[in-house]
């Protein structure tokens, strides 16, 4: 019965008006900001992380929850009415989502969207309840060692899962992690990378690195494309699903919900990788699997119902470890670092309302996204009429105005300045961005746990392979690097994401 | 198979990265031994690494028989006015305040499109201001003033 008090401690921060105010207003910013063409999830959690800073660290980590998945659902609105994928992980949707709205069934492909989602959701969070306290234990025996090994698995799978070539993503995990080692060492008290600049001294900025890689850059990227056709936005119509609707939607929700659970605990999984499978795992089981692809419910339910289901899994590492498993995760480990906690297994011990007020917010916030979205669908319909011309000098005032209030300092903002071009020059480059914030996030962790682990052990490399655990995860490595370097898996990895894009 | 530039541009920039870090990690700090680690050790090795990486990054985007089509230009126009509206917002943003320098880092970073107009952007740079005063300045209570200390003398 501890897993139902452990509950209804999380029950008890959420139903505080200010936390349930503060979802409301992440899941509400999130869909609004989501809806909008040209700025995904990732951009809008940057660029509203300042906003913040703030609150009471429980009241922050549940809003900025609550942008994530709430800008997600609004990138799969933007894909069913538009062709708009928002974000990656709707990519899938776009297939089916839009040939559905072309028949004027739009509506039933929202509120499957919606339901799925939601379904999904509330399985999730009943997971992360159930395994992130055993996983906690586990995570209590680590040594340096095994952490140092667990973080390097979590690079090497972000660059499975990252788009374009292997060697890339590595060299892109490499610049992030030095990068990361900015400031200064705290072991010798000497300074790395400072240039002499005192500001420099605790590191770079992480909130100007995360908004100028992914919202300044994005902006130039988008202003230096060809000025966009956007389609028109498709009809609605009614929202009410029909009862065959209804009938062909379960399977796939439930299918998808699965996949999608156990692909987000993957660390470097999550959103992307979930609804990928679970469409061709779809295709391949649903009776209506030959009807998939022009406007089938199955291929929005099912891929909708893996991403949302992947996006909260992608919680677990993240709780019980401290590891980000996928960007997301990895921005708002740093919102944390802001705000004094340090993410680990020690915080279900020591802030256990907030590592149960989290779990108990994100089905909160679910429950808010179905409230929100089908009603609301009118007015987020108007939202993406807004012109880039308007949308994009707000972006920059937010940016800056939000990365300013960090420390009431104008320091960071050459900092954004520069990792806006510097994001730039990397996405020219088919250097994917992910890998690097990763990187850069874990650059001093996985540092100091290194090091921590050789003085341990007295200098002897060997510790890390002896030591069964941290030989087991540094196993699973090296063989998910040569999986992915296999000639054949490659090419249908490159294929993946040149559908993909 | 095409000579790429992107591949041999993004491995020359890891080897650029790779030199210049390692140079300072190995000259600017203790690099100590594996038993007593040092600052220097762990950025060193990345280092070597990512040197590494950028050599086999280059040499693939060699592989090649002829040259690919040169790539689109640089975005100077974008790139230029919307470094410089991030910047005027760091220059000016305690002496301005939080209305004027809005209206000002917005009105420049407009320009980043060619087709904008001035007076459509001065309304709209008006808009944004106001909107950004009220949300931050009087909503979220942010401590930057809506007039900064110059208007204050």
């Amino acid at each position: 019965m501890e897993f139902l008090s452990n509950l209804a401690i999380g029950f008890s921060v959420v139903a505080q008006p200010t936390n349930l105010l503060y979802c409301f207003i992440g899941v509400f910013l999130g869909t609004a900001i989501g809806v909008l063409p040209g700025v995904g999830p990732l951009a809008t959690i940057a660029m509203l992380l300042p906003m913040t800073f703030g609150l009471s660290p429980e009241g922050a980590i549940i809003m900025l929850a609550g942008i994530y998945y709430g800008s997600q659902y609004g990138g799969s609105t933007t894909a069913i009415l538009m062709k708009l994928p928002g974000e990656a992980s709707s990519v899938v949707t776009t297939i089916d989502g839009y040939q559905m709205a072309q028949k004027g069934r739009a509506g039933p492909a929202l509120a499957a969207a919606a339901i799925g989602s939601f379904v999904a959701g509330t399985v999730a969070t009943v997971l992360v309840a159930v395994v992130a306290t055993p996983l906690t234990l586990l995570a209590f025996q680590f040594s340096p060692a095994e952490y140092f090994s667990l973080m390097v698995l979590g690079l090497v799978f972000s660059i499975a899962l990252a788009s374009g070539s292997l060697l890339k993503a590595l060299g892109m995990i490499c610049l992030g992690l030095l990068l990361g080692l900015t400031g200064t060492d705290i072991y010798t008290g000497a300074t790395r990378f400072t240039y002499g600049l005192r500001e420099l001294f605790d590191g770079l900025e992480f909130t100007a690195v995360a908004v100028g890689m992914f919202g300044i850059s994005e902006i130039i990227r988008n202003l230096a494309g060809k000025d966009e056709l956007r389609g028109p936005v498709a009809r609605i119509g009614s929202l009410w699903p029909t009862r065959e609707d209804r009938r062909r939607m379960i399977a796939p929700i439930l299918r998808g919900t699965a996949l999608g659970s156990l692909l987000g605990v993957l660390p470097g999984g999550g959103a992307l990788l979930a609804s990928f499978v679970s469409y061709t795992v779809e295709k391949k089981v649903s009776p209506h699997g030959h009807e998939m692809g022009n406007g089938a419910i199955e291929g929005v339910a099912a891929p909708e119902a893996a991403n949302n289901a992947g996006a909260q899994t992608s919680f677990i590492p993240m709780l019980s470890l401290g590891i980000p498993s996928n960007v997301v995760t990895a921005l708002i480990i740093g919102a944390l670092i802001i705000q004094g906690i340090v993410p680990g297994p020690g915080v279900i011990s020591k802030n256990p309302e907030l590592f149960w007020g989290l779990i108990v917010s994100m089905w909160v916030g679910n429950m808010m996204l179905l409230a929100l979205n089908l009603p609301l669908i009118g007015m987020w319909v108007k939202l993406l009429q807004i012109p880039y011309t308007i949308l994009f000098p707000l972006i920059i005032a937010f940016c800056c105005i939000g990365v300013f209030s960090i420390g009431n300092s104008s320091f960071p903002i050459y900092q954004l300045t520069i990792f806006g071009l510097l994001g730039y020059v990397f996405a020219r480059l088919d250097c994917d961005l992910a890998p690097f914030i990763l990187g850069f996030i874990l650059g001093p962790m996985i540092e100091e746990n290194f090091r921590r682990a050789l003085l341990i052990s007295g200098g002897d490399l060997s510790v890390f392979v002896t030591r069964p655990i941290s030989a087991g995860l540094l196993a699973t490595a090296v063989i998910a690097l040569v999986v992915v370097s296999l000639p054949f898996i490659k090419r249908k990895r490159e294929d993946i994401f040149v559908e993909e894009s | 198979m095409t000579v790429s530039r992107k591949e041999i541009s993004a491995g020359a920039m890891f080897i650029a990265f790779g030199l210049a870090y390692g140079y300072q990690s190995a000259f600017g700090l203790q690099v100590g031994t594996v038993r007593n680690m040092g600052p220097g050790l762990f950025p060193l090795a990345l280092s070597i690494i990512l040197f590494g990486i950028g050599l086999a990054v280059a040499f693939n985007g060699l592989q090649g028989d002829r040259l690919a089509s040169k790539s689109a230009g640089i975005p100077w126009r974008p790139i230029c006015f919307i470094s410089a509206a991030t910047v005027c917002f760091a220059l000016f943003a305690t002496t301005l305040g939080m209305l004027p320098v809005t209206f000002l880092i917005t009105f420049i970073a407009s320009f980043a499109r060619k087709q904008t107009r001035v007076l459509p952007a001065l309304f709209m740079s008006a808009c944004i201001a106001v909107f950004c005063s009220l949300l931050f300045t009087y909503g979220l209570g942010l401590p930057l003033p809506v007039f900064g200390s110059l208007f204050r003398s």
